[in-house]
């Protein structure tokens, strides 16, 4: 049995990696008025917002692929239900809906990190009348997406999701803005989208809090189906011809492996919550944002290790027991 | 989120775990009325799962807000068969019985 694991922070390294070819550094956002101690110090958010992009899209990808795979399963045990053809019809339609979703939030995640590079591009820019069209064009596509649906008394609408004390936070983030620290045109931005983009940082904490509460719960449901099927089943049928000694020790060290799997997950929230203390740095004109980096490598890790794992159980035809479906 | 909306999505999860768990070779042992029962408790509670999900992700806690207390009823009625009940089969006809109730409020929330 192969479980090869992705090393340690191959992949975020290389993820800082590419996002350092993008570096906003505030080195070049605090066009004037920093001390050379602080510019030495600095971190680049546009990176930062790279790494939390891809890890958060793998994330995602393994949602979806956990939330399918359990489904199929559990399909596969009701198939004597009453109507199969139309209960496998109604699940497709709810999975589809949920897998929606779920791209939606990728989108936004994608377009917020399109945001932090023109907000780079705009501060890098040598031309003087700059005004920085793309990054407005995609600060007003975020603000459409935070207003979905159009309609402000609709009870649905995506910002009924804040509390008045978050409706408050949004509102104050003007005020954070320290505008000596910079450019005239970099301060024009930030004044007009750092509620947009507070907001739809909050957005995605909030969504982001279902999501993992789903991929736990796959993860769960698949390891006690794993238990279950290839574990116990397996065990208790002490008169079974077929029962392969190493094969149930390798089944049953992978249910340990996968148990261990799920404390990671406060990570994620962590750095989705640091990202956005970032943002606020950014408009304080502070600059430390290392937390974002240390967090994700963590990330990447487990999703490395659940994919690896995940790989081998299915090469093992993890459903097909014969006692167990 | 709304802690009862969470208790009610914990409440129809745990009951499902019960229902993955019931061994393939118990149930091949069961009528065919039965085993369609139990097909049916499962996939009608991981649909309305999926469905939870998907509103909570979107809707957040408004979506729910008049139905809330039902829901959690209905999903704690169906959790405390799979806690209570240690005959499996009673566990999957007590179920099929109740479960009328949480399609009628996921329906409306939905």
């Amino acid at each position: 049995m192969k479980t090869k694991v992705t090393q340690p922070s191959e992949k975020s390294k290389q993820t800082l990696s590419s996002g350092n070819a993008l570096h906003v550094t505030l080195t070049a956002i605090l066009l004037s008025g920093c001390s050379n101690s602080t510019l030495v110090k600095s971190h680049s958010l546009s990176a930062s917002s790279a790494a939390y992009t891809e890890t958060v899209n793998g994330l995602l990808d393994e949602t979806i692929n956990h939330v399918i795979d359990v489904d199929s399963k559990e399909l596969l045990r009701t198939r004597i239900g009453t109507n199969p053809k139309q209960m496998l019809k109604d699940k497709n339609k709810s999975m589809k809906a949920l897998i929606g979703e779920i791209n939606n939030l990728r989108q936004q995640i994608s377009l917020m990190n399109n945001y932090f590079i023109n907000l780079q591009a705009l501060a890098d820019s040598t031309v003087k009348e700059d005004a920085g069209v793309n990054l407005g064009r995609i600060s007003s596509r975020i603000q459409y997406m935070n207003n979905r649906p159009r309609s402000s008394d609709d009870s649905t609408r995506i910002d009924k999701l804040f509390s008045e004390k978050e409706e408050g936070y949004i509102s104050q983030m003007t005020s954070m803005i320290v505008g000596s620290f910079y450019a005239a045109r970099i301060e024009t931005a930030l004044r007009r989208d750092a509620p947009i983009i507070a907001k739809q940082m909050l957005i995605q904490e909030k969504q982001l809090k279902v999501i993992l509460g789903i991929l736990q719960n796959r993860l769960e449901t698949a390891n006690r189906m794993h238990l279950t099927d290839k574990v116990i089943i397996p065990y208790a049928a002490i008169k079974d011809p077929s029962f392969n000694q190493d094969e149930w020790v390798s089944n049953r060290r992978k249910w340990f492996q996968l148990e261990q799997a799920a404390p990671i997950f406060a990570d994620v929230q962590a750095a989705q919550k640091a990202l956005r203390l970032a943002w606020e740095d950014i408009l304080r004109g502070k600059k430390d944002i290392g937390a974002v980096d240390i967090m994700l490598t963590d990330v990447n890790d487990f999703l490395g290790t659940l994919h690896a794992l995940d790989q081998s159980r299915k090469d093992d035809s993890y459903l097909s027991h014969p006692l167990g479906e | 989120m709304s802690a009862t909306v969470q208790e009610s999505l914990d409440s129809l999860r745990n009951t499902r775990n019960v229902l993955n768990e019931m061994p393939g070779n118990l149930r091949n042992g069961w009528s065919l009325e039965d085993q369609i029962k139990f097909a049916d408790d499962l996939h009608r509670i991981s649909q309305r799962i999926l469905q939870i999900e998907t509103i909570k992700m979107t809707k957040g806690n408004q979506a729910f807000k008049k139905h809330e207390t039902q829901l959690k009823k209905a999903s704690a009625k169906l959790e405390s068969f799979s806690e209570n009940e240690s005959n499996f089969l009673l566990m999957v006809r007590s179920i099929n019985n109740s479960l009328g109730i949480l399609d009628e409020i996921v329906e409306l929330i939905h």
